[in-house]
């Protein structure tokens, strides 16, 4: 039995090898040639074989279009192109008709510059309506400067002059494109991987009402492209939040870009944001694209946006307004398309208050305000993010696999944690290096006094002397932002104003 | 004896002496040629230049492929003419020596088919 497994499956290496094109899985499928477990077990072994060859994976034909009303010359490239079996070669002998099957989307394009019912200009600009990114090569009986150079202008690929050469070289441009091709397709496969790591509740661990609340609105906030402020104490894990928001929503294919307008000099910040034209300034040598640019079809993540100063908030509103920007130095608008999500640990409406953030810009980036929980108030998630790190920390140091003993765990649990999530992670990474066991004790476990809930609970105190403390504590968190304390403590509003005028808080 | 008017070394090095596909090469010249002759030689009547000089640039690359004696500077001469749309004497010429040499170019290649 064992002898014919072995057999068999040597049998689908062999047959794999051979077979080793997806198209003709595909067709053999079509054909019911084979069942389709032994199809994918080929499937499985033609890719690897191709990983063992050094490519990252099997790939789909290449459509070639040909264009050329001179049959005999069209019939040679289409002959020569076609010799390579992973090109799909058609040959159209006008314009209109390429441009009528435009909707089979090749992935090259060789077109004669002078075709009988369209100039090669023409079928140019129609094939970049279509399609800009499709790479078109010129080929033209023209040694003409003038003609080439325009045509690149217009976004030709490249441009050759008909002779015993031009066959080399559109199999030497189809090989260019057919590497970028597989680049692009290892490009996507890595930003789906990336995509799946940050699969949110992967990546940002828990299961408390307060946390599920904001699985929610991260849920919400991947289906469109609203600002999306993020709020929160810091260690919350408000980067995380807003990489799982670029990496679930449409825009994951595109770049995420983030910046900490903190660490940026105010006066560089214009030019990391909108880039500079050659000679903006001294030492600007050369054209630079600015950090919206670059996040064209995906996110800019503006981190500590509170610290932007008022000059550069007026400019950023503008921006953000016309959704298009001018480089330093610069006079052309430069349109752009990127989501915006910001983040702050400060109060963002106390700021506007104060004057150090201009009203019109709060609200132009609010957008939808996801104010993360800070750790105490995720109960049981602590637990859950601390073996979390403790199961990373001993993988990511070769160490043996601990656990948390219950007296560490209910330790855990009785500290308020000022620096939330990231404060825990040291916590735990400390606890796994003190630790002379398998088992985290209660001792491993330091925190600094600064988390302690003594402050209220160590002197004895009555009901009404606590709920005195209770409220001021509040009203300090939240800037004594009455509807805020009201919420937080589930209790009427009306109850809080008495509070504060009976205790004279 | 004279030498072949034209030379077919380009055409297998091309195609890597794939006799059937030099069958199908050596077809569609004789079939394509002389309706590519006798537009240039309607636009010629008609003293339409500019698709004289169309028909001269298509006839181009067939000429050069096929390598045959004497039409390469020809044809690229005729093209420049005819864009020029000045000497109509020396385009006609021009056009009557092209044509003759292929009719003559397309009876022996039919025989190699």
């Amino acid at each position: 039995m064992f002898r014919t497994r072995k057999c068999f499956r040597a049998l689908i290496i062999v047959t794999s090898i051979y077979i080793m094109r997806k198209r003709l899985i595909q067709k053999c499928r079509c054909l019911c040639i084979f069942p389709d477990f032994i199809l994918e077990e080929i499937g499985y072994y033609a890719n690897n074989f191709y990983i063992y060859c050094g490519k990252t994976n099997i790939m789909e034909s290449l459509k070639v279009f040909i264009v050329e009303d001179d049959k005999l010359y069209g019939d040679m490239l289409r002959y020569h192109l076609a010799l390579n079996p992973d090109n799909e070669v058609i040959l159209f002998s006008t314009g209109k008709e390429c441009i009528d099957n435009l909707y089979q989307d090749p992935d090259f394009i060789s077109l004669d510059y002078s075709l009988p019912d369209m100039s090669g200009l023409d079928v140019l600009q129609k094939i970049n309506g279509y399609n800009g990114k499709l790479p078109v090569v010129i080929v033209s009986g023209q040694d003409d400067v003038n003609t080439a150079v325009n045509l690149l202008k217009e976004g030709a690929y490249d441009y050759f002059v008909k002779d015993e050469e031009t066959k080399n070289r559109l199999w030497h441009s189809l090989q260019k494109v057919r590497e970028n091709v597989l680049l692009k397709e290892e490009i996507k496969q890595l930003k789906d991987e990336i995509g799946k790591k940050y699969e949110f509740r992967n990546v940002i661990k828990g299961n408390s009402p307060a946390i599920t609340r904001i699985f929610d609105l991260i849920d919400k906030a991947t289906q469109t492209s609203i600002v999306v402020s993020l709020l929160g104490e810091t260690g919350t894990g408000k980067d995380l939040v807003a990489k799982a928001i670029h990496y679930n929503s449409p825009r994951k294919t595109g770049p995420f870009i983030p910046i900490n307008v903190s660490a940026i000099p105010s006066e560089l910040i214009e030019s990391e944001f909108f880039g500079y034209e050659k000679g903006a300034f001294t030492g600007a040598t050369t054209r630079k694209k600015g950090k919206f640019e670059a996040a064209n079809d995906g996110t800019i993540f503006l981190d500590e946006i509170a610290e932007m100063d008022t000059n550069m908030q007026t400019k950023l509103l503008r921006v953000l307004q016309e959704k298009e920007l001018s480089r330093v130095g610069g006079n052309q608008t430069i349109k752009f398309d990127a989501r915006v999500i910001v983040a702050t640990n400060k109060d963002l409406a106390g700021e506007v208050n104060k004057g150090n953030f201009r009203e019109d810009l709060y609200y132009r980036l609010l957008g939808l305000p996801i104010e993360l929980p800070p750790l105490r108030d995720r109960g049981d998630d602590v637990l859950i993010l601390a073996k979390f790190f403790l199961e990373e920390f001993c993988k990511e140091n070769k160490l043996e696999a601990k656990t948390l003993g219950a007296a560490a765990q209910k330790r855990l649990l009785i500290y308020t944690y000022p620096g939330n999530v990231r404060e825990l992670k040291a916590i735990i990474d400390l606890s796994a290096v003190m630790s002379n066991g398998k088992v985290i004790e209660e001792t491993d476990i330091s925190f600094s006094k600064k988390g302690f809930t003594t402050e209220l609970m160590n002197d004895d105190d009555t009901l009404d002397g606590y709920t005195r403390k209770i409220i001021s504590h509040y009203l300090k968190k939240y800037h004594r932002n009455v509807l805020m304390v009201a919420e937080k403590l589930d209790i009427g509003k009306s109850t809080v104003y008495r509070m504060i005028k009976e205790n004279e808080l | 004896m004279k030498g072949k008017l034209y030379d077919l070394s380009q055409v297998k090095m091309f195609l890597g002496n794939d006799k059937q596909q030099l069958g199908n090469m050596i077809s569609i010249f004789v079939s394509e040629t002389p309706l590519m002759i006798q537009a240039l030689n309607d636009n010629m009547q008609s003293y339409n230049l500019d698709e004289v000089r169309f028909y001269a640039h298509k006839l181009k690359s067939s000429i050069d492929l096929f390598q045959i004696n004497g039409l390469q500077q020809d044809i690229r001469s005729l093209e420049k003419l005819a864009g020029e749309k000045n000497n109509v004497a020396t385009i006609q010429q021009y056009v009557s020596d092209i044509t003759n040499t292929l009719e003559v170019v397309i009876e022996e290649i039919r025989k190699e088919a």
